[in-house]
């Protein structure tokens, strides 16, 4: 309950400065991220810590030279994998990671947006995905139909995360 | 350095959202049909490793 607040209070700061400034700064971003990356590590999840944080450096290495990094992205997937104690949501999770990074890498998301996405996937796991993606979806068929190109995904993040918590009440 | 940390920016092509939630729909309906098969596979994998 205490996390749904905090979550919350904080991704409607987020919209808020998406909505105004079309931005979202790195002082409401990060320091977030870099806590969920530490509670992950804390909880026993080294692996897929250390799979983000290869993600960060990953942007940096010239497509060529992306062999090795590669390579140990690729073992840091498989240790993930052998290490956790539940390997199918380790697995999903990280290759969700990567998709996130992928679309951030292809220009079709924000830096703020994947930074957002990759701390609230550290946090509450991966079916985080589904509401926030189809809140996404709906919001950019509105977009579309208002003629415009791109969107504060945000919105949508903050919403779907809304509906993920309400999901999680109890219906009694 | 540590561009992907730098980014602020926050938009994304909304085409790309609209496919990415049909994307992850059809993702998730497969799984859901094929999930035990699928976990059985994993888990394989996992204790082989």
């Amino acid at each position: 309950m205490i996390l749904a607040f905090a979550v919350g209070i904080w991704l409607f700061a987020c919209t808020a400065c998406d909505i105004k400034w079309r931005e979202v700064p790195p002082s409401l971003t990060l320091p977030p991220l870099f806590g969920a990356i530490l509670w992950t590590a804390l909880t026993g999840k080294f692996a897929m810590a250390l799979f983000v944080l290869l993600l960060f450096i990953l942007a940096d290495i010239p497509v060529r030279s992306r062999g090795f990094a590669n390579g140990l992205q690729a073992l840091i997937f498989v240790l993930g994998l052998s290490t956790s104690p539940d390997p199918i949501l380790a697995g999903i999770s990280m290759l969700a990671m990567f998709v996130i990074w992928m679309i951030w890498q292809l220009e079709k998301m924000g830096g703020a947006d994947a930074q957002v996405l990759l701390t609230l996937l550290l946090l509450l796991g991966p079916s985080i995905l589904l509401p926030v993606a189809l809140t996404g979806g709906l919001q950019g068929i509105i977009t579309l139909l208002a003629r415009k190109k791109t969107m504060p995904f945000m919105v949508s993040v903050f919403t779907g995360t809304c509906i993920f918590f309400l999901m999680q009440l109890p219906t009694s | 350095m540590f561009t992907f940390l730098r980014d602020r920016r926050a938009l994304e092509t909304s085409e790309f959202a609209v496919l990415a939630a049909a994307i992850i729909v059809v993702v998730y309906g497969a799984f859901k049909l094929l999930g035990a098969n699928v976990a059985d596979i994993i888990n394989q994998v996992a204790s082989f490793i």
